[in-house]
């Protein structure tokens, strides 16, 4: 997105992840981190849409936003007496996490800062982004295409035997 | 390969701009009748309306696991769906190669598709 | 537009696992309830074409699909142990089912997926087909723990192996995102090349490599990503937990050892010293809360937990030798651990639940069942490392390997933690010859056809790589693709 606007969007798309990211980890109510993680995921697709990963943030809106995150919400409903009321988000490891999580995050900086990424800037993105992804994933990527739908399946039989009645 | 001949930012113009009309209107929504509105708390008020059912349960119910088999079968076949698309938009040019792939990977979900059918998942009963 | 060349020579050994698997899934909800053996007796059928289709490919080392698919000698031997492992196991599961009374078919294609799914991680060395393989495995093997639907155990099982294992894909996912972000590929041989350009190598690379040890370390159940295992072995159907320990470890270990050791794991920097600290913390843990543990399931997860350990020196010395030798030793724990749960499962399956797990339940056995105490001995002196057995041999050319390459204190802690492992697994050999059952002595089962057949051929197998290595194993190194 080659605007003056980009940059103010990038910033209050961040802002939005990072709040609602924050909220859906100590909110009380089950079913309000549900909704935060639902705008979380929703701002990250606003992220890529930034990038010009139009693919990608279709994506993510029709499986994440859509799809998951019903599936979310209807795990809570099924669970009886979790919603509505408080339920504690912290332990006694809050500490140590909040150090590796720290620690991590300042890894990673001081990675960024070092790093020579490896980007090619004289390729052009595509405005229309599906087209290059078929084009990839029915080529070069065509075993990792085949396998996927092996991932898939496994996941639908392992969701029915689990669920299955005796 | 710009078909519309529009630059990235137009083309995603309409979409912001209903987000952020859905939050004016929101906004404006509560905003409004919370400060144009009065308050009265009573009792009566709190009751069913003229002919309502008075409440005997909660409002969060248990659902049925059944809910929650049919969202998962979504979200396997919403990314089967996905899957389709970039297929879908270069299905000329890859032709019949094209088209075998992508009709081994339908044939691998189809296996599971017969048998959630023939095992009842989806059968509400 | 190029399409790619495909060998389906070279393609047909997991190709039949994965037709078998998708075919007898088809036929599980078309069979009655009392049927559902037939789909065990497909699937071993499917993967012996498959096993034989693994041996009509040795010696190609060719690639297909423009090297996304691997068919070196080194992925073939996997997916040879991946195949015996996925048959030893349906063999132990038809009686053991049947007796806990959960015969429901889709237990073997689910065996079948993860199959396959292990032989995807050990035929590839691009980090995106690993990682799908990868899927393929822990998501059967999640349902698989959890198969004893009715026992609270099983389900505790299966949802902490879920949920840590997924907490563990997570970091393999960022640490294949990490790597390809520096070097714009997910091919280890182009990884290699991208990083021996560069003067220094770049930090996202090392952070990449450490999130990459870190997803694999819980896979292969490394300390301090250990914590899962106890409770899903425990917890898991008996024959179930022989094949985690047997399977999934190897094919964690074949993509590690392609990623790490004949990959770009030489190229980042302390990697190495990382490999050492977790190879002793996982061995000297292992072995000693080994030494606690009273029920067998439990102390056999912290046995495995020790030789995952003893393989991570492969890691540490990181030469072409020291993988093939690796490769020998997990071929040798699988086939000795899935022989111990052979008789593990027969036990367990006296009693409906799990209450035939304690090792007290053995006391006696041997003078009741000799020969089911004699292959339990052997089973056991094999994993303690005693000659002539597979588990020594595994152990002799490990060692040697990284003897050769200088790591004396490495080598001489792993001798003093295989010391140490052999007062437990002895302790199981005296319970069961030398004490007397006190009170009601447990009813052991018959042995089933099926599992005689998986029994004898796993005492065989020990004591003939124990015995005759060479005819197995050629001791100058698999030839591994992908590396330069």
């Amino acid at each position: 997105m080659d605007s003056a606007i980009a940059p103010y969007l990038f910033y209050l798309f961040s802002f939005v992840v990072v709040v609602s990211g924050l909220l859906v980890v100590t909110l009380r109510d089950i079913f309000h981190c549900a909704l935060f993680l639902i705008l979380c995921l929703f701002s990250v697709a606003g992220i890529y849409v930034l990038l010009g990963a139009d693919f990608i943030a279709a994506v993510q809106v029709l499986l994440y936003v859509g799809a998951i995150a019903v599936l979310m919400i209807f795990a809570i409903m099924l669970t009886a007496k979790v919603s509505g009321i408080g339920i504690k988000q912290q332990n006694e490891q809050v500490p140590i996490a909040i150090i590796t999580t720290v620690a991590f995050v300042a890894i990673a900086l001081y990675g960024l800062g070092k790093t020579i990424w490896n980007i090619k800037t004289d390729v052009a993105i595509p405005d229309n982004t599906t087209m290059a992804i078929g084009k990839l994933l029915m080529t070069t990527y065509v075993v990792p295409f085949e396998i996927v739908s092996v991932v898939l399946l496994a996941a639908l039989i392992g969701a029915i035997v689990i669920a299955r009645r005796n | 390969m710009s078909e519309v001949g529009l630059t990235s930012f137009e083309t995603y113009f309409p979409i912001f701009f209903q987000i952020v009309l859905a939050i004016i209107i929101g906004v404006l929504m509560f905003g409004v009748s919370a400060m144009l509105g009065r308050r009265s708390k009573s009792r009566v008020k709190d009751e069913a309306y003229e002919c309502g059912i008075e409440v005997t349960t909660d409002t969060r119910h248990r659902f049925s696991v059944k809910f929650y088999l049919v969202a998962i079968l979504f979200i396997v076949f919403d990314l089967e769906t996905v899957f389709l698309f970039p297929w879908a938009v270069n299905y000329k040019q890859l032709g019949l190669f094209g088209l075998v792939e992508m009709v081994i990977f339908i044939l691998i979900l189809l296996v599971g598709y017969v048998y959630i059918v023939k095992k009842g998942a989806i059968k509400w009963d | 537009m190029s399409f790619p060349n495909v060998d389906f020579a070279l393609l047909s050994p997991s190709l039949i696992v994965c037709i078998t698997a998708l075919l007898t899934m088809l036929l599980v909800p078309f069979l009655g309830e009392k049927r559902q053996v037939v789909v065990a007796h497909l699937s071993w059928i499917g993967l012996s074409i498959a096993l034989f289709a693994v041996s009509q490919q040795i010696g190609k080392n060719a690639t297909t699909f423009g090297g996304m698919f691997l068919g070196d000698d080194f992925s073939q031997f996997f997916s040879g142990i991946f195949i015996v492992a996925a048959m030893l196991t349906i063999f132990t599961s038809i009686d053991y089912l049947r007796r806990k009374e959960n015969e429901h078919g889709e237990y073997y294609p689910l065996i079948l997926f993860a199959t396959y799914g292990m032989m995807v991680m050990a035929s590839s060395s691009n980090l995106l087909v690993i990682f799908l393989g990868l899927e393929i495995m822990s998501v059967s093997l999640y349902v698989l723990a959890g198969f004893a639907r009715t026992e609270l155990k099983s389900t505790e099982a299966a949802i902490k192996y879920f949920l840590l294992g997924a907490f563990a894909t997570g970091f393999t996912v960022f640490g294949i995102a990490f790597v390809y972000g520096v070097t714009g590929t997910f091919d280890v041989a182009g990884i290699i090349n991208a990083a021996f350009g560069q003067s220094n190598v770049d930090t996202f690379l090392i952070i990449g490599s450490a999130l990459l040890l870190i997803g694999f370390g819980f896979k292969v159940a490394a300390v301090p990503f250990h914590m899962w295992a106890p409770d899903a072995y425990e917890g898991a159907p008996s024959p179930i937990t022989g094949f985690m320990s047997a399977g999934p470890k190897a094919a964690a270990f074949a993509a590690m050892l392609r990623i790490f050791s004949v990959g770009f794991g030489s190229t980042v920097p302390h990697l190495q010293t990382l490999f050492w600290i977790v190879a002793v913390a996982t061995m000297t843990v292992g072995n000693i809360i080994a030494l606690r543990q009273n029920n067998i399931k439990r102390m056999l997860a912290f046995s495995s937990i020790a030789h995952a350990g003893y393989i991570l020196i492969a890691l540490v010395v990181g030469t072409g030798e020291a993988s093939s030798a690796a490769a020998l030793y997990l071929l040798a724990y699988a086939l000795t651990n899935l022989g111990a749960f052979m008789v593990i499962a027969l036990v367990d399956s006296g009693a409906k639940h799990d209450e035939f797990t304690s090792i007290d339940t053995y006391t006696g056995l041997a003078r009741k069942r000799p020969f089911l105490g004699l292959a339990l001995t052997l089973f056991m002196l094999s994993l303690a490392g005693f000659p002539p057995t597979a588990g020594f041999m595994g152990k002799f050319v490990l060692f040697k390997a990284a003897v050769s390459q200088g790591f004396y204190v490495l080598i001489v802690i792993a001798v003093l933690n295989s010391l140490v492992s052999v007062f437990y697994y002895l302790r199981v050999v005296v319970k069961m010859f030398m004490t007397e059952p006190d009170g009601q002595p447990v009813e052991v089962p018959a042995v089933p056809v099926f599992l005689m057949v998986a029994l004898a051929f796993a005492v065989a197998a020990v004591l003939l790589i124990g015995v005759y290595p060479q005819g197995w194993f050629n001791f100058a190194g698999l030839s591994i693709l992908g590396a330069n």
